[in-house]
C-alpha cells in the first residue's frame, strides 16, 4: 500500500521522531509505514489522518 | 538503534523487576544445582529442583506485560521471531528428540529451554532488522 505520510510529515517539517511522539508510535514504526515495509493498523491510520487534517484515503492508496 | 530496540516498552519498575527475578533465579540455580541431592525426601527434592522455573514464569509475564504496552510494530515484530522460532525450534527438538531414541545423540530435556530462546533472540534480530 503506498501513502504519502512522509510528503506530508516533511511539509509540516517534523522529523520522523517528532511524528511518532504524536501518534505515541515509535520510530521505526514511522520508517516502516514511510518506507512501505509496514501498513498501519485501521486505528492507526485514522489517528495519522485525523492529525494530518486529511480523509484517510487521501493519505493511504491501497492500489499501490 | 538496538537500544532503541531492546528497551521498547520498558520502565524503570520493569528493570527493577528484572533484577529481582534474575536474582531469585541464579539464587534458585545454586540451590537446585548444589543442594538437591542432599534433599531427602522425594517432595522436597522436586520443589527444590522445579525452584528455578518459578522466576522463568515470572520472566515470562514480565516479557508479555512489556510486549502489550508496546506500539503494534513492535508487537508485529514479536509476532514474527514467535513464529521463526516455532517454525525452526519443532523441527529442530523433534529431530533431536528421534535421534535420541535412536541412541545416535544424547540431549537432555532440561536443554530445550535454553535452545528455544537460543532461536528466538537471533529469530527477534532478524525479525526486526526486515523493519528497519
Amino acid at each position: 500500500m503506498n501513502n504519502h505520510v512522509r510528503e506530508l510529515r516533511e511539509a509540516k517539517g517534523w522529523s520522523q521522531g517528532d511524528l511518532a511522539a504524536q501518534l505515541a508510535v515509535s520510530r521505526q514504526t514511522i520508517n516502516a509505514i514511510e518506507t512501505g515495509k509496514y501498513d498501519p493498523s485501521l486505528p492507526l491510520a485514522f489517528r495519522i489522518a485525523a492529525l494530518f487534517e486529511m480523509p484517510i484515503e487521501a493519505i493511504f492508496d491501497a492500489e499501490g | 538503534m538496538w537500544r532503541e530496540y531492546f528497551c521498547a516498552g520498558t520502565s524503570r519498575r520493569y528493570w527493577w523487576r528484572m533484577a529481582v527475578l534474575m536474582t531469585l533465579y541464579l539464587g534458585a540455580i545454586v540451590l537446585a544445582v548444589r543442594h538437591v541431592h542432599a534433599v531427602e525426601s522425594p517432595l522436597a527434592r522436586a520443589a527444590v529442583a522445579l525452584a528455578p522455573v518459578l522466576p522463568v514464569i515470572g520472566f515470562v509475564l514480565l516479557e508479555f506485560q512489556r510486549i502489550r504496552v508496546t506500539d503494534e510494530l513492535r508487537q508485529r515484530i514479536e509476532l514474527e521471531a514467535c513464529m521463526i522460532t516455532l517454525a525452526v525450534g519443532v523441527p529442530l527438538l523433534l529431530a533431536f528428540g528421534l535421534l535420541d531414541e535412536a541412541g545416535i545423540v544424547h540431549i537432555g530435556l532440561f536443554m530445550a529451554a535454553p535452545i528455544v530462546l537460543a532461536i528466538y533472540v537471533p529469530a527477534q534480530m532478524f525479525a526486526h532488522w526486515r523493519y528497519r
